[in-house]
């Protein structure tokens, strides 16, 4: 009976390696079910990460799976007279805290620069040869329950009189660094987009910045992360990442919207007081 | 049972002949610690079972969703063909999390096992303050109808989230006034049980029992109970800044011009993530709060049923007490990506880093005691390894999000949802049915079906795998929390078959826990009657006679030893109870009766 | 105490047991709910005070409504002219059923349930706006039974176009709970664009009849026994009453299929494109960095204050805080029945109890935060200012040239922008904005 019982706990490691390997390689039934294909320069880093941390824990995992395996198959009371009475070994203690303490402060420091490079230094650009901050060129408005896309008109600033506004629709360049300005009108939302290893809560009365570089082009969901209410899981918005060209012609278009079809007699004389007949 | 109330009624709490009054004396409001656990117990396992057709209920809308919901379709929506609103979705993960932490996990193991526990494993009488120990578990009870009520406000409860973050906290509906109360009396009931447990191991121990002869369970206890008194206060304070914000309109959490449903709520001048900063600082000891006590009861049965002496005792408490003592600095791990600056996450990244220390040198050294041991593989024993087996997955998927890139990922997806799980369920709720299986012949005289319980044991233990694990896979994917249909979205629509695969484990689940529930009743009159030590293990509890009677001890425990001396090679017997004097026993010494 | 926990596990198993059965019954079929709010405003104005239409008529709608309608699950469509019927041209079966039905699981391969997927939340399962998010709402979502429509580009009390529809669903109602659904493929969207009209069809159908009862004088709408060729007696009818009853018969049939629906209330939704009022070219001086802008938004703004009088509602600073007590035609539909006073609910509560949300005042908009609810391109803001918006306070403006409409939007779109350079503080209170 305790050999069945072993059996069980060899499994926990046996089966849950396996199944993270079968997700990992996409093989059925866990097809899709692992890391969404990544589109951002920024979540090459984040995906290495979390394979590595992923390896390093399936190793302990495995190890201390399989001592527990093997205790119960090796020391049934039916089998032994006596357990062995020892109560510390302080060689073996010191290892097990030394090594691990080595590896965590190791894990620490090896994504410090992740973090920093996509929470903490914005792209910059050249200006009168200083680089400055880039100013962003959508402003994400976020609300009970959708997203509001306030893009940069003519002038390259957000937030006056020119800006196109777009609901639900983003349209962003690749091999662009962008930078969005997050802000909400109500409650905490949370800005997601899987696919480029992007996600940031929106809080109230704060200005959040995020940048990131698009890899190629391609459609992808945009989700609420952050419980906003009934409707949270109604807060879907599309990103579609397309060729520097592309974007410029979406623009185009968008802005030609803008502006009402013009009265071309008028624009000879525009002082002529419209309506004043 | 019929014992408990033999010995009970010798005590001293027939103050009445009318025999309501003298039940109500003895059961109702009785100051025995011993009722007062169980209290805690019984009404914790009630709110479990509540609990987990909340969890059931959101995993049939996950599988299945806007279709014909049981039970709750056809009583509450009926005209809408059973397909709950969005905003009832809300609320029963709402409530799910906030029963099973507040009114299951944290009262069954600080209120049952540390109430019935602390006084007899250190040879007290009973608590220090029985009086307030009566309170700590009436608080509960307005924290119940405050739960209760709150179901019955429009919107059937509170409906944004057991985290509670403003400013949607600020404008849900009134059942959130009801929620914030019950939680405000369920922190007074575990404040006054802290200082309670902290005074009584401090002042009651019986003589010889020194602080470093206490089982691993005791020490848990009182490093759980410090960080509840320290813990505790900030998220009271929380608590009722945000019921002024909503009753009063203080704006502590509220920024200016929040345009809300066509209104703009003009009160402001507050910051949402002062709220986040309060509630994690309470909330994040409030997970070792609920792991602590567990990992301490599983020391203690691991160590008797593998017949040898814990490993590392000394180092398990310093590691405990470093859990507790760095669990204050590393709530800002839940708030990588909120928008609190973000130099910090660095910081709060390298003491999360730091607290996964002392987990792993447990671990090790529950293997350790394993390891050379002679296994009997009882119950209490299974659960306690599929404790430690549980606690390693919940452990190392902790280390993959404390980093904070990674976090970017899979902060507020099924990742996170697997992790806590595997934490809250696969560690601490396995480690208290283990302890319900060990203490039970103490509690109840008898003790409950090995055969059932083994069966419990397994299909809790597959199910449970089968409905956490895949979380991790759908959390990868991005996969978000709190979605009452995430298939909406292109991204996630291929998930639903893995989804549908978790419910059917959820359910099944579900319905292994009544095999438990017919163990647990049923073995009350059928069960083998069991003598004052069952198991043959060491602590002083074990000495007492089960049921203990009103008083406890029916000699003044003296003790020797630690609690751990199984297998000592000078004894014929593998065990050596804390008790039981070094000299041959004198004739004239008090010592228990045997069985 | 071991007899009370036998007993208190006995009644756990009890507990369990019952609840366990009352889980497998599933709930009925969904049916449309009855329009009682319109009946009991009927009683208030045909009957005298405490008398109240027998429940057979509200039977009887019923049924002659799931007759012609068919029910959430199985949605039906009258074309009493069979496949010649103009009614084709406002909306397909094949439709209705992608859009009716209960939600389907397996997304992935099929859609149907669309409607209660997405919609019935709010607008309810017969669109009767009375979903269960509503009451928490502001504004309450829309109930359809009317058949007004507010931001359409067809003229008032004309139906608005799919185009109109269509552009509602997909942009959302900003500045509402109206969400966006420019996510769904389009097939999807044309399908809840006829689901909607399917809804209101029938709302405006059932209020029709409901308004006939008082016609009735107790009689039954359709009165079956017309038809029957023997008497109570068993007697035979000569053929000239059986003759005379038939044509009394198609007469309240007509009445009840034939006029309101193929005459009145379809025939609006036919072709409502030949309606569109038509907008003209904007001045050149409309466009941002035109040298005569300026003027432009200054001759919008006396308009403002002046000719259109928009500032009578919309408030001296534009907040939106002029006229705050006024209710839009879906509460005053009712509200104005029962002739009451808004602040004492006790003397509305029948309504109440009959389904009807509890009122609330409508605000005009705050035209200083750059969000249009219809929708802010200039055309868009140009068709309120021109169309006015149905079911408001909001009138059409005949009086004004297309110059001086495209003055207002000038000004109107400059607003939000007019105080970047004022510090923060200065400004009117709520208007902050969050930063």
């Amino acid at each position: 009976m305790n050999r069945l019982w072993s059996i069980l706990f060899f499994l926990v490691p046996i089966l849950g390696m396996g199944t993270f390997v079968m997700a990992a390689w996409g093989m059925p039934p866990f097809q899709g079910a692992w890391l969404p294909e990544n589109y951002s320069v920024a979540g090459k880093t984040i995906d290495h990460l979390f394979y590595l941390l992923n390896w390093i824990s399936a190793l302990i995992f495995i190890g201390t799976g399989i001592v527990i395996g093997w205790v119960i198959w090796k020391y049934d009371h039916r089998r032994r007279d006596t357990a062995n009475y020892f109560s510390h070994n302080f060689k073996l203690e010191l290892i097990w805290t030394i090594i691990p303490a080595i590896i965590l402060v190791f894990i620490a420091f090896y994504q410090m620069n992740s973090w920093a490079e996509t929470k903490m230094i914005r792209p910059t650009i050249m200006q009168n040869g200083q680089p400055v901050t880039k100013p962003p060129m959508v402003l994400v408005m976020a609300k009970r329950f959708g997203w509001e896309f306030h893009y940069a008109g003519p002038d390259g600033l957000i937030e006056t009189q020119d800006d196109d506004y777009i609901e639900n629709e983003l349209v962003l360049p690749i091999n662009t660094d962008i930078v969005l300005q997050l802000e909400t009108r109500d409650v905490i939302h949370s800005f997601f987009v899987p696919q480029l290893r992007v996600k940031q809560d929106i809080v109230p009365g704060m200005k959040q910045f995020i940048w990131f570089r698009g890899t190629a082009t391609a459609e992808m969901d945009i989700a609420c992360t952050e419980l906003c209410g009934w409707g949270h899981y109604t807060m879907k918005g599309r990103l579609r990442l397309v060729t520097p060209k592309d974007y410029n012609l979406w623009l185009a278009e968008r802005r030609a919207l803008q502006n009402p079809p013009i009265d071309s007699e008028q624009q000879k004389a525009p002082a002529g007081q419209p309506g004043s007949e | 049972m019929t014992d408990t109330l033999k010995n009970i009624e010798t005590g001293n709490t027939g103050r009445s002949g009318n025999p309501i009054l003298r039940f109500l004396g003895t059961y109702v409001f009785s100051s025995d610690h011993k009722i007062i656990g169980l209290q805690f117990l019984f009404s914790s396992l009630i709110w479990f079972a509540i609990g987990g057709m909340l969890a059931l209920a959101i995993r049939w809308q996950l599988a299945f969703p806007w279709s014909d919901m049981p039970i709750f379709g056809p009583t509450l929506f009926a005209s809408e063909g059973g397909q709950i609103p969005g905003v009832f979705y809300n609320m029963l993960f709402t409530m799910h999390a906030t029963i099973m932490i507040f009114f299951v996990i944290i009262p069954i193991l600080s209120g049952a096992f540390g109430n019935y526990l602390i006084p007899l494993m250190i040879g007290a009488e009973d608590m220090a303050f029985p009086r307030l120990n009566m309170f700590s578990y009436w608080f509960m009870w307005p924290a119940f109808a405050c739960m209760i009520l709150s179901f019955t406000m429009p919107g059937f409860g509170p409906t944004s989230g057991w985290t509670s973050y403003p400013t949607l906290s600020l404008i849900t509906g009134d059942a959130q006034n009801f929620w914030i109360l019950g939680l405000i009396f369920v922190g007074i009931s575990s404040m006054i049980g802290s200082i309670n447990y902290m005074t009584t191991i401090l002042q009651m121990r019986a003589p010889g029992m020194h602080m470093f002869r206490m089982p691993m369970t005791v020490w848990a206890m009182f490093i759980t109970a410090i960080l509840q008194a320290f813990a505790l206060p900030v998220l009271t304070a929380a608590l009722f800044m945000q019921l002024s914000d909503r009753l009063l309109a203080t704006g502590f959490f509220a920024p200016e011009a929040i345009l809300v449903n066509d209104t703009t709520t003009i009160s402001g001048g507050g910051e949402p993530l002062l709220w986040q900063h309060l509630f994690w600082f309470y909330s994040h000891p409030a997970v070792y709060i609920m792991i602590l006590p567990a990992m301490g009861m599983v020391s203690d049965m691991l160590s008797c049923f593998a017949r040898k002496p814990l490993f590392g005792y000394r180092p398990m408490i310093y590691s405990l007490t470093a859990i507790a003592g760095l669990g204050f600095v590393v709530w800002g791990h839940h708030m990588f990506v909120s928008g609190m600056n973000r130099i910090l996450a660095i910081s709060f990244m390298v003491s999360t880093m730091l607290i996964a220390l002392p987990s792993g040198i447990k671990v090790f050294n529950w293997l350790g005691t394993l390891w050379g041991g002679r296994l009997f593989l009882t119950t209490p024993m299974l659960f306690s390894i599929g404790f430690v087996s549980m606690f390693i997955i919940g452990g190392l998927s902790g280390i993959v999000m404390a980093a904070p890139p990674v976090d970017i990922q899979i902060h507020d997806t099924y990742f996170i949802v697997a992790h806590f799980h595997y934490v809250l369920f696969g560690a601490s709720v396995l480690g208290v049915m283990g302890a319900i299986y060990f203490w039970y012949p103490k509690m109840f005289g008898r003790k409950m079906n090995e055969t059932l319980g083994k069966i419990h044991f397994f299909l809790t233990f597959i199910f449970l795998n089968g409905t956490f694990f895949p979380m991790h896979f759908l959390g990868a994917r991005g996969f978000p929390r709190r979605y009452a249909d995430p298939y909406r979205f292109e991204e996630f629509q291929d998930l639903l078959p893995l989804n549908q695969f978790i419910t059917l484990c959820a359910f099944l689940m579900g319905a292994a826990q009544l095999i438990f529930l017919i163990n647990f009743f049923g073995s009350l009159i059928w069960g083998k009657k069991a003598g004052r030590n069952p198991w043959n293990a060491n602590s002083l509890e074990w000495s007492a006679p089960s049921p203990p009677q009103h008083g406890n001890f029916d000699f003044q425990p003296q003790v020797y030893r630690g609690p751990y001396e199984y297998s000592h090679p000078d004894r014929v017997d593998d065990y050596w109870p804390q008790i039981e004097s070094p000299e041959p026993p004198d004739s004239n010494q008090i010592s228990p009766p045997v069985g | 105490m071991r007899n009370v926990l036998l007993q208190s596990s006995c009644l756990l198993v009890v507990i369990l047991i019952l609840t366990t059965l009352t889980g497998c019954n599933p709930s009925p079929e969904p049916q449309f709910r009855f329009n009682r709010v319109a009946m009991l405003k009927q009683e208030k104005t045909d009957l005298s005070e405490g008398e109240i239409y027998p429940a057979e008529y509200q039977s009887e709608i019923s049924n002659i409504l799931t007759a012609l309608y068919g029910t959430p699950n199985e949605p039906r469509f009258p074309f009493p002219l069979g496949d010649d019927d103009p009614a084709h041209e406002v909306l397909s079966l094949d439709n209705l059923n992608q859009a009716a039905g209960p939600v389907s699981i397996d997304r992935l391969h099929q859609t149907a349930g669309l409607y209660r997927e997405l919609c019935s939340h709010c607008h309810g399962i017969s669109g009767d706006g009375a979903g269960g998010t509503a009451p928490s709402l502001k504004p309450y979502p829309r109930d359809f039974r009317l058949g007004k429509f507010k931001f359409k580009s067809t003229p008032l009390r004309r139906m608005p176009t799919n185009e109109d529809l269509t552009r509602i669903i997909k942009n959302g109602i900003p500045g509402t709970a109206m969400p966006s659904f420019r996510t769904l493929p389009d097939n999807e969207i044309e399908a809840l664009v006829d689901y909607v009209k399917y809804l209101t069809i029938r709302g405006q159908h059932e209020r029709r009849l409901i308004a006939e009862l008082a016609n009735l004088d107790g009689q039954p709408i359709l009165d079956f026994d017309l038809l029957k060729e023997t008497d109570e007696q068993g007697q035979e009818i000569d053929e000239e009453t059986i003759a005379e009853n038939l044509e009394e018969f198609q007469a309240q049939l007509y009445m009840v299929v034939g006029e309101y629906l193929g005459e009145d209330i379809v025939s609006r939704w036919v072709e409502p494109e030949d309606e569109i009022i038509e907008i003209e070219n904007a001045p050149a001086a409309f466009l941002l960095d035109h040298p005569a802008h300026a003027t432009l938004i200054l001759q919008g703004k006396e308009l403002f204050y002046g000719k259109a009088n928009c500032v009578q509602c919309h408030g001296e600073t534009g907040l939106g805080d002029g006229q705050t007590a006024n209710f839009d035609d879906w509460t005053n539909d009712w509200l104005k029945t029962a002739g009451v006073a808004y602040e004492q609910p006790a003397t509305y509560v029948d309504f109440l109890k009959a389904g009807a949300l509890y009122p609330k005042p409508i605000v005009p908009r705050n035209l200083r935060t750059p969000v249009f609810r219809g929708g802010n391109l200039p055309s868009d803001v140009y068709r309120r200012i021109a169309n006015g918006i149905e079911g408001t306070p909001m009138p059409s403006s005949p009086t004004l040239s297309t110059g001086e409409i495209w003055a207002l939007v000038c000004y109107v779109k400059s607003l939000p922008y007019e105080n970047q350079g004022v510090k923060r503080n200065e400004l009117p209170v709520n208007e902050r904005v969050v930063d």
